[in-house]
């Protein structure tokens, strides 16, 4: 029906998560009506990203060389690993400007009826790097679900005859929600976690 | 679409697009429950843990084409203990993975129903090390594949209990065990899970018989659903 070049591109475009053939059509049909040097510069964008990018060897964060910028950053507090799901997970704790120490990337979480086990997660490279390193603190802020749960469980278990003091991220209600919708579970959580206010 | 309510178990969850998930769910009065919960990765949804597996809920649900859509969702039990202990956890992901095996989408089945809410109860409060294998018996036996426990299934002789084939029917006496000999302790036990005596089979404690029955029982579990279950064989979870 199309020429193939462009139904390369839609096929290509298919390919992309939540995009359907419809969309990969519309996505298609878009770029060849916009100017040519905004289609080639999305071309660029993409074989740089693609070329350039690497797991960083120390955290697994996504880098442009061998190791991230935040695992060479020596003004960071060298003690304390946060360790996330996902890349992605890393830069909604950096927006917080609360925590200043390394990180340390699982690229997934253990998800038994997935058949996710350890070996699929980079449970292995997190406790070689507590050998070699002198970290004293582990926060796991794996997501608050089942699977994230289960995953923070096991590695402190892990843990539990390093020394290494481990902490869980705290749970609780997101701020500017009613207290009347949230569930059992988080506001149990939230009860528990509660601490002292006031002078 | 109609709306229609229901008591349903969460067995598995999938991500969909941007902040969405898909539902697996056992319900009460409607069976296997396919559904979509609008939003409920963003950390301001209204439904919260409440749509995590091995939640019980109350529902209500649009009724779909293909997928329903929750509407709302009430915790009934959250299993909190169960969520808390990782050896627990492994056996509540084998229940819940066999059990979205077995179920049918739309084919209303309270019984089983029932069945996996009391196994959960029971896990939560006392987590006996019986309990995976019976209920995997149990489970079994009330989608029909209840195997032969008092005579050979080769011979028909009732004499002795020494083998088990669960491929061939059930029990083998000890002429037709071959090599698929099993101790007459854990033929026993398969028995008493499908008569029904699990509270006397609960108390069994920690012994080979345990897990003899529990090797067993997936074995059986793994001919009628052609595969292996991945929550067992990940079960390095479990350690």
């Amino acid at each position: 029906m199309y020429t193939q070049s462009v139904q390369a591109l839609i096929d290509e475009l298919g390919k992309l998560p939540g995009i359907g053939p419809k969309s990969a059509q519309r996505v298609a049909f878009y770029l060849l009506k916009i100017d040519k040097t905004d289609a080639l510069r999305l071309a660029d964008a993409i074989t740089l990203a693609r070329m350039n990018s690497t797991w960083c060897r120390t955290c697994f964060n996504i880098s442009d060389s061998e190791t991230c910028d935040i695992c060479l950053d020596l003004k960071r507090d060298q003690s304390t690993i946060c360790v996330v799901e996902e890349p992605k997970d890393i830069v909604a704790i950096e927006k917080t400007r609360e925590y200043k120490g390394l990180y340390h990337v699982l690229q997934g979480c253990l998800n038994p009826m997935d058949g996710v086990g350890p070996e699929q997660i980079r449970v292995r490279e997190l406790l070689t790097r507590l050998g070699n390193e002198t970290i004293k603190e582990v926060i796991l802020c794996t997501n608050p679900n089942l699977e994230g749960e289960a995953t923070a469980m096991y590695i402190s278990r892990l843990l539990a005859s390093t020394g290494i003091s481990v902490t869980r991220i705290a749970s609780g209600l997101p701020v500017g929600g009613d207290l009347e919708y949230a569930d059992e579970l988080t506001l149990g959580r939230a009860l528990e976690g509660r601490r002292p206010v006031g002078p | 679409m109609t709306l229609y309510r229901d008591s349903a178990v969460v067995l598995r969850t999938w991500k969909l697009g941007e902040s969405d998930r898909i539902v697996s769910m056992l319900g009460e009065n409607s069976g296997k429950i396919r559904a979509v919960v609008k939003g409920v990765r963003k950390t301001k949804s209204r439904f919260g843990s409440r749509l995590e597996p091995l939640s019980l809920v109350s529902l209500l649900c649009w009724k779909g084409r293909e997928l329903d859509v929750v509407s709302q969702a009430e915790t009934i039990e959250l299993f909190r203990e169960t969520r808390e202990d990782l050896d627990r956890l492994y056996k509540a992901n084998v229940i819940l993975e066999a059990t979205e095996q077995v179920a049918q989408d739309g084919y209303p089945d309270p019984e089983l129903f029932r069945l996996v809410v009391r196994v959960l109860r029971v896990l939560e409060s006392d987590n006996p090390q019986m309990l995976l294998g019976s209920f995997i018996w149990k489970l079994l036996s009330l989608q029909g594949y209840r195997p032969q426990m008092t005579v050979c299934v080769v011979c028909g002789s009732g004499s002795s209990r020494a083998g088990f084939d669960f491929a061939a029917g059930g029990m083998l006496c000890d002429e037709h065990s071959g090599g698929k000999r099993s101790s007459p302790e854990a033929l026993d036990v398969i028995s008493r899970s499908l008569d029904g005596q699990l509270a006397q089979v609960l108390r069994i404690e920690n012994s080979p018989v345990v897990s003899e029955t529990e090797v067993l029982a997936l074995q059986a579990l793994e001919v009628v659903l052609e595969r292996s279950l991945r929550s067992v064989r990940s079960s390095i979870i479990r350690h």
